[in-house]
């Protein structure tokens, strides 16, 4: 069969196909890997919300930074019955079976805090403020926040999911909003 | 090559008239129509659908929670199939305003899908990696522009993701400059536009040997030319500050400048004057900033008001202005020529009352000055002919 213009086929196939390739391959981050739910905080109030994400931090309360700019670091999480018990650091992402750790994540430290690229989380823009409020956690607006993140064997992470007080966002938006009617 | 090169060839070969060459080039352009109508048509086509385009993104980023993200990407990825499709069927039936269109609006919805992929996933990343992956994939389409409009895209793009990862706290750039990773140094930004001629000249360069890249060539030349007048204004306000550029900002410009100027001085089918008159440029761009590294005793005095320092900078910028000015005479550009000449005449005026702060002598210096220019003038315009016959002699 003479196909006419392969070129042209061959580049759009081509954008297409690597388009294909990264939802693939993020896909497969969010589902092969192994489940760790990590409590979050917001960092900066002023950078808590840009655009239509939420920015924050993972709540690591123990210094797992060698130092200010460390890069790469690798944290062993160690996680029962989705409660994280301990966290230490690890030299690489394959030394989880020997140091018992139920997953290691992959970072870098930025300023002397730990950063894995999972600080970003993508919300609606009608619900942005509540969302806000809700992972700032001021006051009333206190709110047990915790992010349900997908780490590889590699310790790359990928986001799965935001829970506010163990509810899925979404669910918890839904109640909110019923409430204030 | 493109058309009218050959047809320009065939005229000084003699083989047609320079009317019969003309017609010829209508006729590829137009069928015979109009080749205004049809540039006009075009323009505002491609204007409509960058627009189009642009909302569809807009409406993606507004992250609608009704649909389910599954959806969204199908949805997303079946428009990608329908517009190459129609991109395919444009080119079978030689329809080059309705491919370049189309070709457009799945450039831009390929920009649209990334965005999408990252909101669904939530990955992290730079912007400046996002663009990147984005011109990638979209290079290849590009190429196969019928007009000027997706390598004018691509272009623009390519900017936008060399400046988003220049001015990023994580980029090698920071890295360089600062142990602590903090931002790009406000000083070495006033390198940043030379380095940006150098490298956007010296792919102008590359792509100008290549009749396919033809538009990626123009564009990039024209760019770099924006480019060049920016460092030229960078360059004369760096006198005045005193701030230094790091010799680490530099290193690139190390690396484009012998590409560059080797690239530019061998392209084969630019006048010569034009390969010199350039090369000048980007080396004088250069050297505003290595000569206060080199000798920092000489150039202790910028950000101070110094009268040297001021007459420095307007030295240059009248030099480079001037150089740019014959550069635009040479391709035969009257208008850029003439804005290039306004530009020297204020930079004159500038730097009088820089100096005298003074109405009277102000006045004085430039009555003087503009004399001078008129005589210079006339007498290059009456020795021109010996002038050029001795620079002949002196390059042979």
């Amino acid at each position: 069969m003479n196909i006419k213009h392969k070129g042209l086929l061959l580049a759009l196939a081509f954008s297409v196909l690597a388009l294909a390739a990264l939802t693939g391959y993020k896909a497969f981050k969010m589902y092969a890997g192994v489940e760790v739910v990590f409590p979050i905080t917001g960092y900066d109030p002023r950078d808590l919300l840009s655009g239509h994400y939420l920015t924050y931090r993972l709540d690591i309360k123990e210094d797992v930074c060698p130092g200010p700019n460390a890069d790469p670091v690798f944290v062993c999480v160690v996680q029962r019955n989705r409660e994280i018990l301990s966290i230490g650091t690890v030299e690489s992402a394959d030394r989880r079976a020997e140091n018992g750790c139920s997953a290691i994540l992959r970072g870098r430290c930025r300023g002397g805090r730990f950063v894995a690229g999972v600080e970003r989380y993508y919300v609606p823009e009608q619900h942005s403020s509540l969302l806000d409020r809700a992972v700032r956690g001021w006051g009333e607006n206190a709110r047990q926040t915790e992010l349900v993140i997908s780490v590889d064997r590699n310790g790359r992470a990928a986001v799965k999911e935001l829970l506010i007080d163990n509810r899925p966002w979404r669910e918890f938006v839904k109640s909110e909003t019923a409430r204030a009617r | 090559m493109k058309i009218e090169k050959k047809t320009s060839r065939w005229v000084e070969e003699g083989l047609i008239s320079s009317e019969q060459g003309q017609r010829i080039v209508d006729f590829e352009y137009t069928g015979g129509k109009s080749r205004w109508s049809q540039i006009i048509l075009y323009s505002f086509v491609i204007l409509g659908c960058c627009v189009v385009s642009i909302g569809l993104v807009s409406l993606i980023a507004a992250n609608w929670e009704d649909i389910p993200e599954t959806l969204k990407l199908g949805v997303a990825f079946i428009a990608l199939a329908g517009l190459g499709g129609g991109i395919y069927w444009a080119q079978l039936r030689d329809r080059e305003i309705v491919f370049d269109v189309l070709s457009t609006i799945f450039i831009l919805w390929c920009l649209a899908t990334t965005g999408l992929i990252s909101q669904v996933f939530h990955t992290g990343g730079e912007p400046y990696e996002a663009l990147a992956f984005w011109l990638a994939i979209v290079l290849p389409l590009s190429c196969l522009g019928k007009r000027s409009f997706p390598p004018s895209l691509w272009v623009v793009g390519l900017l936008a993701t060399f400046f988003t990862w220049v001015l990023n706290e994580e980029s090698w750039w920071a890295k360089v400059f600062y142990s602590d990773a903090s931002n790009v140094a406000s000083a070495d930004l006033f390198a940043l536009p030379i380095i940006t001629a150098l490298w956007t000249l010296l792919l102008a360069s590359v792509c100008a040997r290549l009749s396919k890249l033809h538009y990626f060539a123009v564009n990039f030349s024209f760019w770099g030319l924006v480019a060049v007048l920016v460092a030229v204004l960078a360059g004369d306000i760096y006198y005045t500050v005193d701030e230094t550029v790091s010799q680490a900002s530099l290193y690139p410009a190390y690396l484009f400048l012998p590409l560059a100027l080797s690239a530019i001085l061998s392209q084969p089918d630019a006048k010569r004057r034009e390969k010199v008159l350039l090369s000048v440029l980007l080396f004088l761009g250069l050297m505003v900033y290595l000569l206060p590294l080199a000798l920092p005793r000489a150039f202790d005095g910028r950000g101070e008001n110094e009268v040297r320092m001021q007459l420095l900078a307007a030295t240059y910028s009248i030099t480079s202005g001037g150089l740019l000015a014959f550069y635009f005479a040479v391709r035969s550009n009257v208008r850029l020529f003439h804005a290039m000449t306004i530009l020297i005449g204020i930079r004159f005026l500038v730097i009088y009352f820089q100096v005298f702060e003074d109405l009277a002598y102000t006045g004085l210096g430039l009555v003087i000055s503009g004399l001078v220019i008129v005589i210079f003038a006339i007498t290059w315009y009456k020795l021109r002919p010996r002038i050029e016959a001795w620079a002949q002699e002196l390059v042979r």
